[in-house]
C-alpha cells in the first residue's frame, strides 16, 4: 500500500514532465517544417512574373519606340500587369526586402507613362511636319527653283531625322532649317512655315528629351534588382532551412529523451501494477482469514442460538409445569368435594338398601312361596319408611350423577389444557381453548372474582399451539385474578372478562379484569423477563414475558395492553392471524415486532405481575 | 504554347520581326500563365501595325452578378439621403454621361468637372480625368464615397442594402459573405466592365467591311491619321491609355482664363511639375452622344471640339471641311452595349 500512495504524486510530476516533452516535440516538429521552401516557391514564381512581365514591357517599348506597335494597349497593359504582380510579390515578403525593387518599378513606370506622352507627342509632330511639308509642296510660291531647293533640304534632313530619330539628325534639321530661313524669306512668309518650324522644334525638343527618359529607364537595373531579389530569395530560404536544420537537431534530442522518459515510465508502471498485485493477494489472503474466523464465530453464534432457544423452550415448559403445580392443589380440591358427596349419597343408598331389604324379602314369601300374611307385610311396610326413600333416593342419585359429571368435566380440562405441544400451528377451537384454560384455572380466580366468557360462536378454527397458547391465557387469567386480589376489600368480588371474536383478519381474544391496572410508568416494561412487581418469591416474573414471547414468535400474533379511561383495570388482548403469512413466524420462532417497537429477545423478554 | 510559338512563326516573315517575337513576344513560352491573365499578347501583326484596334466582346458570364450590378447602378441607396445613384451623372441611353457641362453631386453641388462616360471604361488604363484611380473598383469606391459625388458611407449603404430582403438574397446567391461594400464594389465593376459597345460601325470597318461606315468617314478616318491625331488617340478605346499635355502646341489655359486648381489634372496626383496641365487621353468611343467635351465642359459641340483640339494638339488650323470628315468618322465610333444591360 504505502509504495504506491508514495507513487501517487510521483506519477502526476511524470504526467506533467511527459506531457511538456510531447508539447516540446510537437513544437519543434512544427518549426522544424519550416523550411521555408513553400513560401520561397511562391515568392519565386510571383518574382518570375514580375521578371518575365519587365522584359515583355521592354520588348514592347521597342516595338512602339519603332512603329512596330501604333497603339499603347499593350504597353499600357503590361503596365497594369506588371504594376499589380510587383505588389503581389511585394505583400508576400517581410516589409522593406521588397522595398527597393518596388521603388525602382514605380520610377520604371512613371518613366513609361512619359514615354507614351512624349512618343505621342514624337509622332503627332512627325505627322503634322510631313502633312505641313506635303502642303508646302502644293503651294504655287514653290514652282520657285531655288526655295524648292531649299524645301527640299528640308525635307530630306527631316526624313533623315524620322527615320533615325537621333540627336544629330535633328542637329542637321534644325541646320536645314535655318539654311532655309536664312536663303528664302519667301518661304518663311508662308503661313504653313511656323507650323512646320514649330513641330520641327517640338520634334528635336522631345528627341531629346526621350533620349534622356529612355537612358534613365534604361539605366535602372530592373534585372538585377530582380536578381538580387532572387538571390535575398535564397538566402532566406538557406537560413530558413538552417534553422529548421537546428530545431530538427532538437527534435532528435528531445525526442530521444521522451523515448527515455517513455521506457522510464512504461517500467515503473509495471512495477506499481506488479505492487497492486502483490498488495491485492495480501489483501485477498487477509479477507480469507477474516471470513475464516468469521464462519467459526458464526458457528459459534449458531450454537449459541441453538442452546438459548433450547433454555427458552425448557423455561417455557418449567413455567407450564409451575402452573400446573400451583393449579394442582385446587384441582384436587375441585375433584374431591364432588368425591366427597358423591361418597355420601352412595354410603346414604348402601343405608336405603339396609331398609329396603326386609321389605324385598316379605315380597318374595307372599307372592313366589304364596306364604301371605298381610299382617306381617303391614309390620315390614310400616317399618320400613317408604315415603323418605321415595324422596330422598332420587335425590341422592341425582347429586351422586351431578358429582360425577364435574370431576369428569375437570378432569377433561385438565387433558385439555395439558394436551401435548405439538410441532407447528394446527387449526384449533380457540373457544373451546378457553373453556378449558379458564376452566383448569378455576381454583385461581374463583375466590376473588367472577368470570365471565363472551365467545364468539362463529369463530373460525385458527392456526394455533393450543398447548402454548394455553399457556399464555392461563397466564393471563392467573394474572387477572391476582390483581384483583392485591386489592380485594372484604367480600367484595372483582370481575373478569374472557371474550373472543373476530377482527377483520385477526382473532382476537381478550382478558379484562376490574383490577388496580398497570401504572403508567412500568407499562412499557411488563413483557420484559424478570420484571415483576410482586414480593420476593411470590412470583418469577415469567409469566407475561412468556406469555408475550409465544403469542408473538409462535404464532406471528400480537399481545398487546390496552387502556382505557372508561374501564378500569388492565385489558390484554390477543390478536391471532387467521392465515399464517408464508414465511411468518409462526413455530419457528423467528422474533416480530411488539408492540413496543422492540426486538423481544427471547432470553430477556416477559415479565409482569403475578 | 510551343504550336502556338511555331504558328505564330510561321506567319511572321520579316527576320527582324520574328527576332523580335522571339526576344520579347514570348520571352519564355514555358513560363507558367498569369494568374487571372487576359493579357497574353495577342499574335502581332507586323504587316499592317493598326493604330486603333476593334473592342473585344464582352463577357456577359457571370449573370447573378451582373443583375445586381445592374440593379445597383440604379438605386439611389448607394448616395447619401438616397439622393442620386450612379446612373444619375452616367444616362446609358445618353452616351453614358450627363449632357451636363459640369455635373451635379448630392445636395445639388455642382463639380469641378465634366462626368466621363461609363461605357467603355473598364478599357481605361486609369480613372478620372487625372487618373487619380488605377481600377474600376478604386473609382466605385473614391465615387460612392466622395462628400461632394455620392456622399455615401459604406456602413449604412450594406445596412440600408441587408435590409431589404430582396437584395439581400440576390447577394446571398451571388458571393458566399452576402452583402459587404467589397461586394457591391465588385458587382458594380462587373456591371460597369460589361458596358461594351462592341457592335459599333467603325469595329465592323476595321473587321473588315469597307461599307460600314460612309466614305467621308473613311476619310476623315485617313485625316486623323495623317493629321496625327490618332498618336494619342490609339488602341482599341481610341484614347484612354496614356497622359497628355492638354496644350501641346498652344496654351489653352491661358487662352480660356480663370485657371483652377482641376485644372492642373495628373500634377495633383503626382505632385511632379512635368504633370502639370496633363489628363488622361479620353476615349473618343461614342464621342458624338457625350458633348459637352473636355475635363471643363467648355465645349458644347463636336466640331468645336475637334477644332479646338487642332489648335492646340496640333497646332495648326484646319478647315471645315476637314473638321466634317473627322467629326464623320468619329460618329462610326459609337455604339450600344446589349439591350439586355440597359
Amino acid at each position: 500500500m504505502n509504495p504506491i500512495r508514495k507513487g501517487i504524486p510521483t506519477a502526476r510530476t511524470q504526467a506533467i514532465v511527459g506531457a511538456t516533452l510531447f508539447g516540446i516535440v510537437v513544437f519543434l516538429t512544427v518549426m522544424a517544417s519550416r523550411t521555408g521552401q513553400t513560401e520561397f516557391d511562391d515568392a519565386k514564381q510571383r518574382l518570375d512574373q514580375v521578371e518575365t512581365l519587365n522584359l515583355r514591357l521592354d520588348g514592347s517599348m521597342f516595338l512602339s519606340m519603332f512603329e512596330l506597335q501604333m497603339d499603347f494597349d499593350v504597353i499600357t497593359d503590361l503596365e497594369k500587369e506588371l504594376r499589380l504582380a510587383t505588389e503581389r510579390y511585394a505583400a508576400i515578403v517581410a516589409p522593406g526586402d521588397a522595398a527597393p525593387l518596388v521603388e525602382a518599378m514605380g520610377r520604371k513606370l512613371e518613366l513609361v507613362e512619359d514615354y507614351k506622352s512624349g512618343q505621342a507627342v514624337l509622332r503627332n509632330s512627325r505627322a503634322i511636319a510631313a502633312q505641313t511639308l506635303e502642303e508646302i509642296w502644293d503651294l504655287d510660291a514653290v514652282r520657285d527653283r531655288d526655295l524648292a531647293r531649299d524645301l527640299f533640304a528640308v525635307e530630306r534632313a527631316f526624313l533623315n531625322f524620322a527615320a533615325r530619330r537621333d540627336p544629330p539628325g535633328a542637329a542637321n534639321l534644325r541646320v536645314a532649317i535655318e539654311a532655309a530661313k536664312a536663303d528664302q524669306e519667301g518661304l518663311t512668309a508662308l503661313a504653313e512655315w511656323p507650323v512646320l518650324e514649330a513641330h520641327v522644334s517640338t520634334l528635336t525638343r522631345y528627341v531629346e528629351r526621350m533620349g534622356l527618359l529612355l537612358q534613365e529607364s534604361y539605366l535602372i537595373p530592373m534585372l538585377p534588382l530582380i536578381h538580387s531579389q532572387a538571390a535575398g530569395l535564397t538566402d532566406r530560404l538557406a537560413v530558413a532551412a538552417a534553422v529548421a536544420g537546428r530545431y530538427r537537431i532538437a527534435l532528435f534530442v528531445v525526442a530521444v529523451v521522451l523515448l527515455a522518459f517513455s521506457v522510464s515510465m512504461v517500467t515503473q508502471t509495471r512495477r506499481y501494477l506488479r505492487m497492486i498485485e502483490s498488495s491485492n493477494d495480501e489483501l485477498e489472503a487477509r479477507v480469507a482469514k477474516r471470513t475464516e474466523e468469521l464462519a467459526s464465530a458464526n458457528k459459534a453464534l449458531r450454537y449459541e442460538i441453538a442452546e438459548r432457544e433450547n433454555v427458552e423452550a425448557q423455561l417455557q415448559m418449567a413455567q407450564k409445569l409451575e402452573a400446573m403445580g400451583q393449579l394442582a392443589a385446587g384441582i384436587a380440591h375441585e375433584i374431591n368435594t364432588p368425591t366427597q358427596y358423591v361418597n355420601d349419597n352412595v354410603a346414604f343408598l348402601e343405608n336405603v338398601w339396609r331398609d329396603l331389604e326386609p321389605l324385598v324379602d316379605d315380597y318374595e314369601r307372599s307372592v313366589l312361596t304364596g306364604d301371605i300374611d298381610v299382617a306381617r307385610s303391614r309390620a315390614v311396610w310400616g317399618a320400613t319408611d317408604v315415603a323418605f326413600l321415595r324422596a330422598e333416593v332420587p335425590a341422592a342419585l341425582e347429586q351422586a350423577s351431578v358429582g360425577l359429571a364435574q370431576i369428569g368435566k375437570i378432569v377433561l380440562a385438565m387433558r385439555s389444557f395439558s394436551h401435548p405441544g405439538s410441532d407447528g400451528l394446527h387449526p384449533a377451537d380457540i373457544n373451546k381453548a378457553i373453556e378449558s384454560t379458564v376452566t383448569v384455572a378455576r381454583t385461581e380466580w374463583k375466590y376473588v372474582a367472577n368470570l365471565s366468557l363472551v365467545l364468539d360462536e362463529n369463530l373460525p378454527a385458527v392456526p394455533c399451539d393450543v398447548s402454548a397458547f394455553n399457556q399464555a391465557l392461563l397466564n393471563l387469567v392467573v394474572n387477572a385474578a391476582q390483581a384483583i386480589g392485591e386489592v380485594r376489600r372484604g367480600d367484595a368480588f372483582g370481575h373478569i372478562t374472557v371474550s373472543s371474536r373476530l377482527v377483520g383478519e385477526h382473532a382476537e381474544i381478550c382478558v379484562q379484569d376490574d383490577g388496580p391496572g398497570v401504572p403508567e410508568n412500568i407499562r412499557h416494561r411488563i413483557f420484559d423477563p424478570f420484571f415483576t412487581t410482586k414480593e420476593v418469591g411470590k412470583g418469577t416474573g415469567q409469566g407475561l414475558a412468556i406469555a408475550h414471547r409465544v403469542i408473538h414468535r409462535q404464532h406471528g400474533g400480537t399481545l398487546t395492553l390496552e387502556t382505557s379511561l372508561a374501564a378500569k383495570g388492565a385489558r390484554f388482548v390477543i390478536r391471532l392471524p387467521l392465515r399464517v403469512a408464508d414465511g411468518a413466524p409462526a413455530a419457528n420462532g423467528t422474533a416480530a415486532r411488539d408492540a413496543h417497537g422492540t426486538l423481544p429477545e427471547p432470553l430477556e423478554a416477559a415479565g409482569g405481575r403475578r | 504554347m510551343r504550336h502556338d510559338l511555331a504558328r505564330r512563326r510561321a506567319r511572321v516573315s520579316a527576320l527582324l520581326a520574328a527576332a523580335a517575337a522571339a526576344a520579347f513576344g514570348c520571352v519564355d513560352p514555358d513560363a507558367p500563365r498569369n494568374r487571372g491573365d487576359d493579357l497574353e499578347p495577342q499574335p502581332i501583326d507586323f504587316a499592317i501595325p493598326r493604330p486603333i484596334t476593334p473592342l473585344p466582346r464582352p463577357s456577359l458570364a457571370d449573370a447573378a452578378k451582373l443583375e445586381i450590378g445592374k440593379t445597383l447602378f440604379n438605386d439611389p441607396r448607394l448616395s447619401a439621403n438616397d439622393s442620386i445613384a450612379c446612373a444619375s451623372c452616367h444616362v446609358l441611353g445618353e452616351g453614358g454621361d450627363d449632357g451636363r457641362r459640369l455635373s451635379v453631386g448630392t445636395g445639388g453641388q455642382v463639380l469641378a468637372v465634366n462626368a466621363p462616360t461609363v461605357l467603355n471604361s473598364a478599357f481605361n488604363f486609369a480613372q478620372f480625368w487625372d487618373g487619380r484611380a488605377r481600377t474600376l473598383e478604386e473609382q466605385i469606391d473614391t465615387t460612392v464615397r466622395n462628400d461632394r459625388e455620392m456622399g455615401g458611407e459604406w456602413i449604412e449603404i450594406e445596412r440600408k442594402l441587408g435590409a431589404d430582403g430582396p437584395t439581400a438574397q440576390a447577394f446571398a446567391r451571388a458571393y458566399a459573405d452576402g452583402v459587404t461594400a467589397a461586394n457591391v464594389i465588385d458587382a458594380l465593376a462587373t456591371y460597369v466592365r460589361s458596358l461594351v459597345t462592341w457592335n459599333a460601325p467603325f469595329d465592323r470597318y476595321l473587321a473588315g467591311d469597307p461599307r460600314a461606315i460612309p466614305e467621308d468617314a473613311r476619310a476623315g478616318y485617313e485625316l486623323f491619321q495623317r493629321l496625327g491625331c490618332v498618336s494619342c488617340h490609339q488602341g482599341r478605346n481610341v484614347g484612354g491609355n496614356l497622359f497628355q499635355h492638354f496644350g501641346i502646341m498652344g496654351d489653352y489655359f491661358a487662352d480660356r482664363g480663370a485657371v483652377t486648381e482641376v485644372d492642373y489634372g495628373r500634377y495633383n496626383v503626382t505632385g511632379r511639375e512635368a504633370d502639370r496641365f496633363k489628363f488622361k487621353v479620353p476615349s473618343l468611343r461614342n464621342v458624338a452622344e457625350t458633348a459637352p467635351y473636355f475635363h471643363d465642359g467648355s465645349v458644347e459641340r463636336l466640331e468645336e471640339a475637334v477644332a479646338l483640339m487642332a489648335t492646340y494638339q496640333l497646332g495648326r488650323p484646319i478647315d471645315d471641311a476637314q473638321v466634317a470628315r473627322i467629326v464623320a468618322f468619329l460618329e462610326t465610333l459609337s455604339g450600344d452595349v446589349d439591350g439586355s444591360l440597359l
